[in-house]
């Protein structure tokens, strides 16, 4: 009985004590005194940007919680498990081989993505920002393979989400590598071999006539927090709707040796009634980042119009019979 | 006795190597990096042709009695203020003489060619370098205006005679600007607008698979003579006959204030059957050198074939 | 005999000799690229080049693609970051709408589709070198481009006798500054392929000021009544191409734009 109690007394004092530490610990820096983010990372998780419906007052799991939501998520996320109606199973394309959602939910242990607010939901868009998204949305259901920028970015190889910004987890290769140089943060994406080249002099943006799909990024240091605010995106990026004038504000700080915390803040007046903020943890990988030559061997595309094509071709002849 | 006619041999063949003999004692400036001061506007119009005509048989030099009878005539059948006898003919004289500057002098030298080399004052074609020219000039004959790659070089504002090199006189605007810095002989050709630089410092020739309008050269000074080889021609350009291979060899002497001797020796074994070579003396000119615009006034190739079609149109 | 032979000799090696002495040292062609030139100027001999994407834009731009679908990515616009101070080019509005029609009609319109003069500024940006030959009384600076040619001349010869596509230009030096007046300029270049052009009233200064060996830090003061409501001015670095042996070559273009200029005029064909 003593001993027992000593045990777990030990236990939880370790526990605390390493809680602590994680609190506290302090990054190594890099050869100009920048703390260290360096290395190949993944922000893979198979926690939802929304907190699903039926957890709607939940914010966090609870450890003992945690192991049986993973297995079921990841069980019903399975693509081995095919569709029995073979036009189904044909639309779910790749097998279970090719996806890398992640196994494991957000070392947070939070049930959303979505810090604030506080219900772990997107806030509620403006009238504009329903216009437009009512807009897309037609344009989509009209013309759905009129052409090539009717397909996703995704598709058209242009830009995945995992590098955003903000970078988000994806259907796999959710990695990254960060270097550091003086006076300069850099991230290379793996999809699609995009790299944030983030400059820490303070210097202005770019002129406001000048759009880029990755917008345009400063960064400074708070204490052993990485800073990034993003302007300059082009109207065609549309995270999740936003408009042209989104502005974006990242932060990365290095929490242990082998997890960064990724918070990030949407303000984009012109589309959400109110700023919105997102974590993911970053986890170090040792593995390596491998060359994603998308449009190289974008035979999707081909494939996706010259369906559409030969559908509408089938279409009229069987209308002219 | 053989030993004499040893040495005697020697101090010909040191002569025979010497450059051609410079008249007078003539001393140039010198820029501030130590080359010869050749710089300033010359101007190297000349009524003397480059080859003798057929009429002076084998006279190598005119008497200054012949000479200034030559260049009246010469001034005479040049001017183009005597237009054609009919509407036609008129129409056809296109510029009057306003437009021309051929020059009024013969060279100094009185000589009847600006060839000195051969003696007989001609250039001397290869039995091949004749059939070559004669099918040229065959098959300009029968398509004279098919399409641009038909019109002269000049016309075609791609490449004047008075830049060519060697550089001779055109029938205006044979104006040249030289300038001198360490290591670079610069000579800017008013048509058109061409800026040969030469650099002196005896690096190598572009590789061989470079073919440039112009050629390519390479300078040094020996004594007070500027040489300059110039090598890597297109098979574009035809100097006077000459393939792509032509090897241009010219030199640049002050031979007094206000004259620039002006040799050039063309060595081509697939179109002459040797070497020859020619000399021009440009003279000091007021300047300044203006912009030739060639190509952004070429109103004339659009007429030229514009007018070749319709009177092919007409004949049908 | 004897006596004979040797002074024939000694008078060929004389002979061989004073040829020889003759041949100034300094002649032997070392390309000076020390940071004076002999009569105290600043140094600016050498071929140089701007690595901005001025003769796209002047202003600032994102990417985007070009006019000739077939080109593909090779004939897309890059992106820059714009050389105007100010970020914008102060035109008047009647002359914008004129810029913006430029613009949509570049491909008939700029003049260097034709390959016709780049007038000034714009020689200075072509993504081609030129080379600065300095003498105390002319600097020509020769532009590989359309083997384009411009004379500075240090002592001023009076107005211009006639418009040119490239201007006359006129320098002195401000301290270490080459300081260039350009007039006389004629109204058919434009700026860049963005379509922003001028009239003959253009007046162009440009300043060079040397910044280390191998950088040339370059403005140009544009002005022109016509079209702008006050004058501009652009400025980028120009650095020295330094491979080795490097030279001029030619970009003789007026053999490439002739099929697109006089191509309708070809004779047809007997039986098409």
């Amino acid at each position: 009985m003593k001993l027992r109690c000593v045990v777990v007394g030990v236990l939880t004092a370790v526990m605390a004590a390493s809680t602590a530490a994680q609190k506290t610990w302090t990054p190594p820096r890099t050869a100009d005194g920048q703390p260290d983010l360096e290395g190949v990372w993944s922000n893979a998780t198979i926690t939802p940007l929304e907190r699903p419906a039926d957890l709607a007052a939940k914010a966090f799991f609870a450890p003992s919680e945690v192991a049986a939501y993973e297995k079921r998520v990841v069980e019903n996320a399975n693509v081995d498990r095919r569709r029995s109606d073979i036009t189904a199973d044909v639309g779910l394309a790749y097998n279970e081989a090719w996806w890398d959602r992640g196994t494991h939910v957000v070392k947070t242990l939070r049930t959303s993505l979505i810090v604030d607010p506080a219900d772990g939901k997107i806030p509620a868009l403006t009238a504009e920002g329903e216009r437009r998204a009512a807009a897309v949305a037609e344009q989509r259901r009209l013309h759905p393979a009129d052409g090539p920028e009717d397909r996703g970015l995704t598709e058209r190889c242009i830009l995945w989400p995992t590098a955003g910004p903000p970078m988000m987890p994806s259907a796999y290769n959710n990695n990254y590598q960060i270097f550091q140089g003086p006076g300069y943060v850099a991230i290379m994406v793996e999809m699609i071999h995009d790299v944030r080249i983030i400059p820490l002099d303070g210097r202005p943006h770019l002129p406001p006539n000048v759009r880029q799909w990755l917008g345009d990024s400063r960064g400074h240091w708070e204490g052993n927090t990485l800073v990034v605010e993003t302007t300059n995106f082009t109207n065609k990026t549309r995270f999740r709707g936003s408009s042209e004038d989104l502005h974006l504000t990242e932060r990365f700080t290095r929490t242990d040796p082998d997890t960064i915390l990724y918070e990030y803040t949407v303000n984009d007046p012109a589309t959400w009634t109110k700023p919105w903020t997102a974590q993911v943890t970053m986890t170090k990988s040792d593995s390596r980042v491998y060359e994603y030559a998308c449009h190289e061997g974008n035979y999707g595309m081909v494939g996706m119009l010259e369906g559409a094509r030969a559908e509408e071709k089938n279409s009229a002849k069987a209308g002219a019979k | 006795m053989a030993k004499r006619f040893w040495i005697v041999t020697l101090i010909g063949a040191i002569c025979l190597a010497a450059p051609p003999p410079k008249p007078a004692n003539y001393v140039p400036p010198r820029t501030a990096d130590g080359q010869p001061d050749i710089q300033g506007v010359w101007n190297n119009a000349t009524l003397t042709p480059l080859e003798r005509p057929a009429a002076m048989g084998s006279k190598a030099f005119l008497t200054p009695a012949e000479a200034a009878a030559f260049e009246k005539a010469a001034v005479d059948s040049n001017n183009r203020d005597r237009r054609g006898a009919d509407a036609a003919s008129d129409v056809a004289g296109a510029y009057n003489q306003a437009w021309f500057d051929r020059g009024s002098k013969v060279v100094p030298t009185l000589r009847t060619s600006l060839i000195v080399d051969p003696d007989d004052g001609r250039i001397p074609y290869s039995a091949d370098g004749q059939k070559r020219m004669a099918a040229a000039a065959e098959y300009a004959r029968t398509h004279a205006l098919d399409s641009v790659e038909d019109l002269a070089l000049a016309d075609r504002c791609l490449l004047w005679a008075t830049a060519g090199p060697p550089m001779l006189p055109g029938p205006y605007n044979s104006n040249y600007q030289i300038f001198q810095a360490p290591g670079y002989v610069a000579i800017a050709i008013e048509m058109i607008h061409d800026v040969r630089i030469i650099p002196l410092d005896r690096r190598p020739h572009l590789p061989g698979s470079v073919r440039q309008w112009l050629g390519d050269s390479r300078g040094h000074w020996e004594g007070n003579t500027l040489v300059v080889e110039t090598t890597n021609f297109t098979d574009k350009s035809h100097f006077r006959g000459a393939t792509a291979n032509m090897r241009l060899t010219e030199r640049f002497t002050r031979t007094d204030a206000n004259t620039l001797t002006y040799d050039f020796t063309v060595d081509d074994p697939a179109t002459f059957s040797k070497p020859w070579t020619a000399s021009i003396p440009m003279t000091k000119a007021p300047g300044p050198i203006y912009e030739y615009a060639c190509h952004e006034g070429n109103y004339a190739v659009p007429g030229i074939l514009g007018g070749a079609r319709k009177q092919e149109a007409a004949a049908k | 005999m004897r006596d004979t032979f040797r002074n024939l000799i000694i008078g060929a090696a004389t002979v061989g000799m004073l040829a020889s002495a003759a041949l100034p040292a300094a002649a032997q062609a070392t390309i000076s690229r020390g940071p004076r030139t002999a009569d105290g100027k600043p140094n600016l001999n050498g071929i140089w080049q701007v690595l901005t994407e001025a003769n796209w834009d002047l202003q600032g731009h994102a990417a985007a693609a070009g006019p000739m679908i077939p080109l593909g990515a090779i004939g897309a616009m890059p992106p820059g970051q714009g050389v105007v101070e100010g970020e914008e080019i102060p035109y008047k509005p009647e002359a914008l709408a004129t810029k913006k029609a430029n613009f949509a009609n570049r491909l008939k319109l700029d003049p260097e589709v034709k390959c016709y003069l780049p007038g000034v500024p714009r020689a200075t940006y072509m993504p081609f070198p030129f080379q600065i030959v300095q003498t105390p009384q002319f600097i020509l600076i020769s532009y590989e481009y359309a083997n384009a040619a411009r004379t500075i001349y240090m002592k001023d010869p009076g107005p211009a006798p006639v418009d040119s596509w490239m201007g006359q230009s006129v320098g002195h030096w401000e301290g270490d500054t080459l300081v260039v007046d350009v007039t006389g300029f004629n109204d058919q270049s434009w700026f860049d392929r963005a379509g922003d052009y001028h009239t003959d009233a253009l007046h162009v200064v440009e300043r060079y000021t040397l910044h280390g060996a191998d950088t040339l830090m370059y403005e140009a003061t544009i002005e022109d009544k016509n079209v702008f409501t006050k004058p501009w001015k652009i400025s980028m670095p120009v650095y020295r191409r330094l491979e080795k042996n490097v030279q001029l070559m030619e970009f003789k273009c007026v053999e490439f734009v002739e099929e697109l200029m006089y191509g309708q005029y070809r004779k047809k064909p007997a039986n098409p």
